[in-house]
């Protein structure tokens, strides 16, 4: 426990170093400081991991803390995993990414501060076993990762996004202390172990306070409808940060479910189905509106939304299978969660690094705008390509393997003796298999309209990206492919927190010990018929004629690279299926006249909750405070009229009592 | 001998609510600091001990001294002889002020308990003190007589202290340190000569800053 | 698992879908009163393309020249876990349908990108409409199978197609609804009327030609034996549902044969008397597939509960 905390010193020791230094090595003494600050961290982890048996030390504070015990347990040390690692990458990475800022004279101190911040009470986070000290921690993360996302907040877009993000996490913290008050109270202290006997004690107390830690943690990690700050902050943020934050942060959500789930013991079952529903819900709407967009990080973070819906719907399985006394159901569900959260979070800082890199070489956003950077940007365009594939589950790589026992876990539910769950495990394999179609067509569209192609129009920028960018980035595509080709070394990560996940019962894995061994044969032969069939076709290429040629343009005379087909097109065909869940706005101006002239077409596709939830409630709002607007008159007079007729009634009533 | 110095206290206060003269208000507020010296010394228990040392000091540094010498240089500098056209006049100035004195005597008679050694009086006297202080910066418009009210706001709060002394002695040092602060506040303010930024010093301008 | 049922996939596998294709063709020559062309036509044209030399497009990427490749090999992994002789995989393993579906998406994510990678707005169309299909049809088989692997209580192709035949009294309607949707798949899957007209390359029909119109040599020749390829490989699953196992190896393969035969000719068939939909129709069409995949979950609920 000695290393972990001096890891989290180690971090804070170079928030600290880097202020000391000059702008321009800034980033250099982070990373460097984070380097051994991940190991240190990662060390005990895997101790755990592999040994089973928990770290632990308790701190003792005054009132109001008092005991504050940091436990480094299963699902604990997984997530601590998860975190140094990407961080570390997302570190490297953003001594690339800033350099531009840097050179023209912006300060980076406070944003390696708040780097270091984050990455510390995240860790902090996820071994906190004290409800206030939780809280702490947590408003920090919070508040850290605000100034992170605010990096570039002289663009009123990015100070309204980091604005919206801070209001939208104070939201859902308001549930999580509710929730952790009351549970106080009924607990009479603040440790998570006094937790659990008032959750066995009151069934329905519960699932309400179930409900409100979901609500809090679900909307720090992104479902449906508490996602709106998602895609506002995301590409409002700088490229490391993106990926940090959906690769990591919003995981820290689902954490603490789990971590409240482990508290519980066995949920009842409405509050499995409700986990499930919303999660099948906030997976199909986030690929939906991943779909739609043009901008590409805001693409990413609704396939970010997408995959927690699917994380969620592996917590539902296993919460259902706790409910239902159904092991198999649960360490698949739960195993299936973890292991696509690790998958996901490799897959998806892969894909923001790379959309950061290339808004690094084209300060362009906006697809519609982009093609044909595959050959500009050869290295980034293979990761980008490896990433989408990893996220979308295709072998050989990565996201197969949670995907995959994700199904198997609903499998489970097919073959359980419960016509409910029969019925939920099969409408679960379709919808994931929706949603896996579906995403494979966003990330065609992100893919083939940013890389491939022709350039619709001339992007100016650096002409190299810089190294400390394309190796995390490689690293990370390398770790999505040996993943995927070694899909046991993951299944013995998730050993230990499964066992704790499910309630220490069973210690025997449900799945079939050769199962991970034939899927990485399949995948192998795959590869191999793949090299095999490449291999065939040069050698019947010796020797003959190939030629290069323009692309066929069906006779066209005058091909202008604007005709390609675009990405608002690439979607369109899907999309107005789904007209009365998207609301596409759409305004046209039609050219007049019988020679080409000026026009213009726009289509939109608004946030549902966005507009007709959130806009209508906070306007609401705004009205009902104007009507207080008198009495803020701007005298100072007035002001002291208040505190004393103030002070007046408290004396009167000190009096009266 | 308390008692007296008290009810020439609340006098202090009438006659601020009453008077448009600058130069009188710092009057005042010398006389007040002078009258809080001599109940310090009388209530003292024993004379030579140090926090009776350092509470003379304070108020007879402090307040008595270097306050009132501070806004003489001030008001000197800034030309200011008359508060003028305030917000009520003169009369119902006073009439507020006699209100403002009765409320706080009956506070003070309705809540204390006999067994507790507070003197009534002197715990009502230093409400009223407190609610003129906040009335004074209510019903005033220059900003210089803002930061007199201020000064007799918290002169009230370390009458408090001192009237709550026998219960709590550690309070009178944290109303010592309230004065050291209001002290620094001051000479910052005069330092960087904030009062110059108005060029009337007028708090109208003031009402601009609204949402 | 026996070996020789299993040896045997791999010849079937690789030199049906050239039978296949001959037959539908020849099938819908013969309805529209010609002799039409050989039923091995397809093998001539493939060793033709191998024999060629190839175009390519200046815009392209490495990818273009990947794709192919990946697809046929897709189509090919995903072969080897489908049961075909006696209900037999090369490789099988519990959940082996997801891998399935997913090598087989993964295939066709490629061939997406490299209909992109053109440059071409043709390409850019058939590749959208592609993906929107597929959108469709991966529900569609998660629902039928996930309701067959209901049924039989297995979870591998292998061991659901397995019991299935066996099970006489599971309901008619569900293994007649089971092979519709079989039947729905293999007309989205190889792109055939009334999703896509495999005959043409105008606009209005393009989805899989279009995506091809760059392709040529080897490359080409791949992706139309890919295209073949995974019609055989989901037409495998209907002798599968019908025929008992128990059935002597002889006779099994005569039976699935003709079984597959069949189906090219009822191929051939609706491709000679439908035209192909509107395009806004088609999703509807595969949504029909969905619906009987429901169908098929409903009636195995009720059969399965009911039934106690």
């Amino acid at each position: 426990m000695t290393l972990f905390l001096s890891g989290i010193g180690l971090y804070l020791a170079g928030g600290l170093a880097q202020s000391m230094m000059t702008n321009r090595l800034k980033g250099k003494i982070f990373a460097l400081f984070s380097a051994p600050a991940a190991l240190l961290v990662i060390l005990p982890s895997f101790q755990v991991l592999v040994s089973g048996q928990p770290l632990q030390k308790v701190f003792h504070f005054p009132f109001p803390l008092e005991e504050v015990p940091l436990v480094l347990d299963g699902p604990a040390a997984f997530f601590v995993l998860i975190i140094a690692s990407m961080g570390l990458a997302a570190a490297v990475y953003s001594t690339g990414y800033l350099k531009p800022y840097v050179d023209k004279g912006r300060a980076a101190g406070p944003h390696y501060l708040n780097m270091a911040l984050l990455m510390s009470f995240m860790l902090l986070v996820t071994v906190i076993q004290n409800a206030l000290a939780f809280l702490i921690a947590w408003e920090i993360m919070s508040l850290s990762s605000f100034f992170l996302v605010a990096f570039e907040n002289e663009k009123k877009e990015v100070f309204d996004a980091a604005l919206h993000y801070l209001v939208a996490m104070h939201v859902g913290v308001v549930f999580l202390i509710s929730a952790f008050i009351l549970l106080s109270i009924k607990s009479g202290g603040f440790g998570f172990n006094g937790f659990s006997e008032v959750f066995k004690n009151d069934p329905h107390l519960a699932s309400l306070l179930f409900i409100f830690f979901f609500i809090g943690f679900g909307t720090k990690a992104g479902f449906f409808p508490f996602h709106v700050w998602l895609p506002k902050a995301h590409p409002a943020a700088p490229g490391h940060i993106s990926g940090i934050m959906s690769a990591v942060m919003i995981k820290t959500g689902i954490y603490g479910i789990l971590r409240i789930l482990t508290l519980m013991g066995t949920p009842p079952r409405g509050v499995g189905y409700f986990v499930l529903g919303i999660s099948v819900v906030s997976a199909v709407m986030g690929i939906l509106y991943a779909m739609a967009q043009r901008d590409t990080k805001r693409l990413l973070a609704y396939s970010s939304i997408e995959n927690i819906g699917i994380l969620g719907m592996g917590m539902g399985i296993g919460m259902l299978g706790l409910s239902y006394e159904n092991q198999a159901m649960t360490l698949l569900g739960f195993g299936g969660c973890l292991i696509h959260l690790l998958n996901h979070s490799i897959a998806k800082s892969l894909l923001f690094f790379s959309a950061g890199a290339v808004y690094h070489r084209t300060h362009e956003r906006n697809m519609e705008k982009m093609g044909g950077l595959i050959r500009r940007m050869r290295h980034t365009a293979l990761f980008s390509l490896t990433g989408s594939a990893a996220v979308c589950g295709l072998p050989p790589l990565n996201g197969f393997i949670g995907k995959f026992l994700l199904y198997l876990a609903m499998i489970k539910a097919i073959q359980a003796s419960n016509p409910l769950l029969n019925t939920v495990g099969i409408l679960g394999l379709a919808a994931l298999g929706f949603v896996s179609a579906a995403a494979i067509l966003t990330f065609s569209k992100m893919f083939g309209i940013v890389f491939l192609g022709i350039p619709r129009e001339n992007l100016d920028g650096p002409k190299t990206t810089p190294l400390s960018m394309l190796v995390p980035m490689g690293f990370l595509a390398a770790l999505a492919l040996l993943i995927g080709l070694f899909p046991h070394s993951v299944f013995f990560l998730v050993e230990k927190p499964l066992l704790v996940l499910s309630g220490n019962g069973g210690t025997a894995d449900v799945l079939p010990v050769a199962l991970p061994g034939k899927i990485a044969l399949a995948f192998a032969l795959f590869i191999g018929m793949t090299a095999g069939l490449l291999l065939l076709r040069k050698l019947l290429l010796k020797g003959r004629a190939v030629s290069t040629a323009p692309t066929w343009g069906c006779g066209y005379t005058a091909p202008n690279p604007r005709m390609q087909y675009t990405a608002s097109s690439f979607a369109r065909t899907f999309m107005m299926l789904y007209k009365p869940l998207t609301r596409m706005t759409f305004s046209i101006e039609a050219p007049e006249g019988e020679f080409p002239r000026k026009g213009k077409l726009e289509t939109h596709f608004p946030d549902v909750i966005e507009n007709y939830v959130i806009t209508p409630v906070t306007r609401g709002i705004d009205r009902f405070i104007k009507l207080f607007g008198r009495v803020q008159g701007g005298a100072t007079q007035q002001y002291i009229l208040y505190g004393l007729l103030f002070l007046v009634a408290a004396i009167l009533w000190v009096l009266g009592s | 001998m308390i008692d007296f110095l008290l009810v020439l206290f609340a006098a202090t206060l009438l006659y601020v609510s009453m008077t448009s003269r600058l130069e009188a208000y710092i009057k005042v507020l010398f006389a007040q600091g002078l009258i809080m010296f001599c109940m310090t010394a009388l209530e003292s228990p024993d004379l030579l001990s140090f926090n009776f040392f350092f509470l003379a000091l304070e108020t007879l540094g402090f307040k008595t001294v270097v306050i009132p010498l501070i806004l003489v240089k001030v008001v000197r500098r800034l030309g200011i002889r008359r508060e003028v056209e305030p917000y009520t006049m003169n009369f119902h100035s006073l009439l507020i002020a006699s209100v403002i004195l009765i409320f706080g005597f009956l506070t003070a008679f309705l809540s204390l308990d006999p067994a507790q050694a507070i003197k009534p009086l002197h715990l009502g006297v230093s409400i009223s003190t407190i609610l003129t202080g906040l009335f004074i910066i209510m019903s005033r418009k220059k900003i210089i007589t803002h930061i007199l009210g201020f000064i007799i706001l918290e002169n009230g709060i370390f009458m408090l202290s001192l009237s709550i002394a026998r219960e709590m002695p550690f309070i009178v040092n944290l109303g010592v340190l309230l004065d050291i602060f209001i002290g620094i506040f001051l000479l910052v303010v005069v330092l960087n000569r904030i009062h110059s930024t108005f060029e009337e010093v007028h708090i109208d301008t003031l009402t601009d800053l609204t949402d | 698992m026996n070996v020789v049922d299993a040896l045997l996939n791999i010849p079937v596998l690789l030199l049906l879908p050239f039978l296949y294709i001959g037959v539908i063709n020849r099938v819908k020559s013969l309805w529209a009163g010609r002799i039409g062309p050989p039923l091995f036509q397809s093998l001539f044209d493939f060793i033709r393309s191998m024999k060629k030399g190839e175009v390519i497009s200046r815009e392209t990427s490495f990818l273009f020249v990947l794709a192919p490749s990946l697809t046929l090999a897709a189509v090919l992994s995903a072969g080897l876990v489908t049961p075909v002789i006696r209900g037999t995989s090369i490789l099988g393993f519990e959940g082996d349908f997801i891998f399935f579906a997913y090598v087989l998406a993964a295939g066709k994510f490629f061939s997406i990108l490299a209909a992109m990678d053109t440059g071409s707005s043709f390409e850019g169309m058939g590749a959208a409409r592609e993906a929107t299909f597929s959108v469709f049809v991966e529900p569609a088989f998660f629902l039928a199978v996930g309701s067959l692997c209901f049924v039989s209580g297995y979870t591998r192709f292998e061991t659901i197609f397995t019991v299935l035949p066996g099970m006489a009294e599971m309901a008619p309607l569900v293994k007649v609804l089971a092979v519709s949707v079989i039947f729905v798949l293999v007309l989205v899957e190889g792109s055939r009327v009334p999703v896509d007209d495999p005959n043409t390359h105008l606009e209005l029909t393009m989805v899989h030609e279009v995506m091809v119109l760059d392709n040529s040599g080897p490359d080409l020749g791949f992706i139309q034996y890919a295209s073949a390829a995974r019609m055989v490989i989901l037409s495998s699953l209907i002798p599968n549902l019908v025929i008992p196992r128990e059935t002597g190896l002889l006779t099994w393969v005569l039976l699935y044969a003709v079984t597959l035969m069949a189906m090219a000719a009822a191929i051939g068939l609706v491709e000679s008397v439908m035209a192909r939909l509107r395009m806004i129709h088609v999703p509807q069409f595969i949504l029909l597939a969905s619906a009987l995949s429901v169908a098929v979950l409903a009636a195995s609920v009720i059969y399965t509960y009911g039934g106690r």
